[in-house]
């Protein structure tokens, strides 16, 4: 894909396409398939079939085995080998044909008679009218997730309706519907390679297919294959479910104040973060400073060579006369969960520049030499952004935990590179498109994936050089 | 309508071949879905001698979901709410289990039937569930004290018959 007018780029232009492909260095596509609805029902027959073949059974009785079993085909076959009677009797399955049935019947639900062509029967011989196992089905579809096995009427009898008389009593309509859905629940539930997309009204699962933990689903949600929560590398699901419990036990007034407004150092009024970048200028006393540490935004340039330095714990910078070990710890809390938050915030405020940096590419496609491929580096950019962010987020859960020595200080000096070209990034991403330098957003889109990879790769291999 | 016809042949089959101890039947012929029932307290328990009245809501689209059963007379017993209303498993649709004790084969199913209800209460009169009780403080006194529990039926029963 390389362009001749723009040879200079020929190298970041390599770099697009790995974005283009979705290798990036924490999301790894290949360990995830995602399915929409109905292929999970094609793996659900597939599974189905593979019992059938090795029991010899009608497939729809299978399936009835396989519900018993949450869809543990491993664990159903074992057992059904060691005792196929109790198996099938659990299951509500009988192999056996029905017995002769009469010509004419009268139904024990509705009191009517009937001709045996206007029963349904099980193979348990007992005749209901279609209108009342209708009836019978239907109020065991509203009663939730259970219809999936739903016994015969008769007092006792253990034979369970299989998913074809549902299919042919139900005809179409919201209950057919519904069961369906209870159908796929259970077997997406059940396999443990499976999971659903957690984002609220997505319908798609995701398989795993390696060793991998953060999904991202087609519609875009990314989260962690085990713990179901937002993807949180570096952080463990621990280490998330320990952080989470412990932000929610700090009050709740502490959490807000610190989370979301910090004193203008000079001035001392609040200020409610809006924006992504840590930049901040006060809007009263037009004050800059670095919300992160509330220092002066001057030392944070790079003549000073202290730059975007405020992701470290300095104990001197919060020393307290009275201090005592709880207070240091709650300081030590306080400064994780600041940069947590701040980072959380700059995540959704980032989020929410998608919109506009589409719209930014539709403008700058208006120019010559860019088609929709070239202008593309904008939403790329922001798309770090946001991933960056995310990341960052999490690195903070796992500093909290992570004990002092060497391979904290390596840690934090791999989070401070990320955090400064995230920094950069983000502010320069924000910028008007007549302000936008594509070389120079391009350049830094690279510089902060790579940052970014050094971090992954260098907690992976366990923070050692 | 299927509801009334089977509540007007269940009411057939109760007049004509009666169940020893029970009664039922609407309480107004015009309304088929508010029953009442007549309970006599089984012999040797400390229910004996008294006779209970309770009342049955059946739904619309009964026999697909059960009734409600209430007792209009006070009972002290392990398995009905102070309220009255009695918590048993055939009174509960499959899947349903408020307590989670049940078996799914003593719960409502279509084919049950006021007389199976009425006799399910007459056992559970005898043999309260203490596994999953609606009213704790009989259930408590049922376990630990026996004699007690029995005095206190035994009041229930004497207001039952209005002594």
């Amino acid at each position: 894909m390389e362009d001749d007018e723009f040879e200079e780029d020929e190298g970041i232009q390599d770099e697009d396409e790995e974005i283009e492909e979705g290798v990036s260095p924490i999301v790894s596509a290949v360990e995830f398939q995602v399915i929409a609805p109905d292929q999970i029902r094609d793996k659900q027959e597939e599974i189905k079939a593979q019992v059938a073949d090795v029991l010899g059974l009608p497939p729809d009785l299978c399936q009835m085995l396989l519900i018993q079993f949450q869809w543990n085909k491993e664990l159903l076959l074992e057992k059904f080998m060691d005792n196929p009677e109790k198996v099938q009797a659990e299951a509500g399955v009988i192999v056996a044909p029905p017995p002769p049935l009469p010509a004419k019947f009268e139904c024990d639900i509705c009191c009517c008679e009937f001709r045996r062509a206007d029963g349904i029967a099980l193979n348990c011989g007992h005749l209901f009218c279609r209108e009342c196992v209708r009836g019978h089905l239907e109020n065991a579809v509203s009663q939730g997730p259970t219809c999936i096995s739903t016994p015969c009427p008769h007092s006792g009898c253990p034979a369970k309706y299989p998913e074809p008389i549902f299919a042919s009593v139900l005809g179409t309509g919201k209950f057919l519907e519904k069961y369906n859905e209870f159908l796929r629940h259970s077997f997406v539930e059940g396999s443990h390679d499976m999971k659903w997309c957690p984002a609220p009204g997505c319908s798609f699962a995701c398989i795993s297919t390696g060793g991998g933990t953060a999904c991202k689903c087609r519609c875009g949600h990314l989260f962690c294959f085990r713990c179901a929560a937002e993807a949180h590398a570096p952080a463990t699901c621990d280490m998330v479910e320990k952080w989470t419990m412990k932000c929610n036990d700090e009050r709740e007034d502490l959490t807000w104040i610190t989370g979301n407004t910090k004193q203008c150092p000079k001035c001392h009024i609040p200020i409610e973060k809006n924006q992504g970048c840590n930049h901040m200028t006060c809007s009263r006393c037009r004050h800059e400073f670095c919300w992160m540490c509330r220092g002066p935004w001057t030392e944070h340039g790079s003549e000073t060579g202290g730059y975007y330095k405020c992701n470290k714990y300095d104990p001197k910078k919060h020393d307290d006369p009275y201090a005592v070990d709880a207070k240091n710890q709650l300081t030590y809390y306080v400064h994780y969960f600041e940069r947590y938050t701040g980072h959380q915030q700059s995540q959704k405020f980032a989020s929410g520049q998608l919109k506009k940096a589409q719209e930014k590419m539709v403008e700058l496609q208006s120019r010559p030499g860019y088609d929709s491929q070239r202008a593309a580096f904008i939403l790329q950019a922001v798309e770090q952004v946001i991933e960056c962010r995310r990341v960052l987020k999490w690195t903070y859960v796992f500093g909290y935990y992570l004990k002092d020595g060497p391979e904290k200080n390596l840690f934090e000096f791999l989070q401070r590179d990320l955090e400064r070209t995230t920094e950069h990034l983000s502010e320069l991403s924000e910028a008007p498109v007549e302000q936008i330098d594509r070389m120079e957003l391009v350049n830094y889109s690279t510089a902060t994936r790579k940052f970014l990879h050094n971090l992954m790769v260098g907690i992976e291999n366990g923070l050692s050089r | 309508m299927q509801a009334l016809r089977r509540l007007m042949q269940e009411y057939k089959e109760l007049t004509t071949n009666p169940v020893e101890g029970i009664a039922a039947g609407p309480i107004n012929e015009e309304n088929f879905f508010e029953w009442e029932a007549f309970i006599q307290g089984p012999e040797g328990t400390p229910y004996e001698n008294g006779l209970f009245r309770a009342t049955f809501s059946f739904p619309r689209d009964y026999p697909l979901s059960p009734p409600v059963m209430r007792f209009s007379t006070p009972m002290y017993h392990p398995n009905i709410y102070p309220d009255g209303r009695v918590c048993i498993s055939i009174l509960h649709a499959p899947g349903d289990d408020p307590n989670g004790y049940e078996l799914s084969s003593e719960r409502w199913s279509p084919v049950q039937s006021v007389e199976k209800i009425l006799i399910s209460v007459l056992s559970m009169m005898a043999e309260p569930n203490v596994e999953s009780p609606a009213n704790v403080d009989a259930a408590k006194m049922y376990r630990t004290d026996r004699a007690a529990y029995a005095q206190h039926v035994l009041r229930t029963v004497r207001s039952s018959l209005s002594l």
